[in-house]
């Protein structure tokens, strides 16, 4: 697998995945940064449980990291996806993305964090705050 | 033949394993999979009505035909990032 591309249980260091794209071709680097949130929809999380099928994941990631970089001119793109318990303020995913100039930074980091929520095997579990626990699986996601 | 089917998330949890191995007949498919689970664990009907299936680590359809030893992973629908 590319070594900028982990599915790890550790902590993301999110300034060592900005680092790891950074190029001197590159004008534009772009980081987003997902974490978890401590209300949705008015309900309050204590913390999210991740849970991957990590051959395949592993496999989709890999796959989107080679689709984006036919799609734009990317110098250097890395995705770090954090699996197991996630507290409320750390974060789950982080996506870096380098690029001559930052139109294609900011649309090769949109397209993929849409893409990786709709079809990489990762799942999302709600602590809710109340202790009840909730598998998170949209509607309308089949593919 | 005998595949071997593993199990995440709500699918996991209701079925309360995640892998188990299914004898099926020969040229099996996808779809027989899922059947042959319904048999098995009836209160998985809703999250399998949802899910999809792989085979070795590829999205598959019904009509996928199987091999000895495939891994078919019942994938409900994703909610990473």
């Amino acid at each position: 697998m590319n070594e900028l591309i982990k599915i790890t249980t550790e902590v993301i260091d999110e300034a060592a995945v900005l680092k790891s794209v950074r190029s001197d071709k590159a004008g534009a680097v772009i980081l987003f940064v997902g974490t978890t949130r401590q209300f949705t929809d008015g309900r309050e999380t204590s913390r999210l449980f991740y849970e991957c099928y990590e051959e395949m994941a592993a496999k989709k990631l890999t796959e989107l990291h080679s689709v984006a970089c036919e799609k734009w001119p990317i110098e250097k793109c890395a995705i770090v996806h954090r699996v197991g318990k996630v507290e409320l303020g750390e974060s789950s995913i982080a996506v870096a993305v380098s690029t001559p100039h930052r139109i294609d930074a900011f649309a090769a980091a949109q397209w993929l964090m849409d893409t990786i929520k709709k079809e990489v095997p990762i799942w999302k579990q709600e602590n809710w705050a109340d202790g009840s626990e909730e598998w998170i699986h949209p509607d309308g996601a089949k593919r | 033949m005998i595949v071997q089917i593993v199990l995440f998330a709500a699918a996991r949890e209701i079925a309360g394993l995640s892998k188990l191995e299914l004898e099926l007949g020969d040229a099996s498919k996808v779809g027989d999979v899922k059947q042959e689970l319904l048999n098995r664990f009836p209160e998985l009907e809703s999250v399998l009505a949802k899910s999809s299936f792989s085979v070795n680590h590829e999205f598959e359809i019904m009509s996928k035909e199987l091999k000895p030893g495939d891994e078919v992973g019942v994938i409900p629908p994703v909610s990473g990032g």
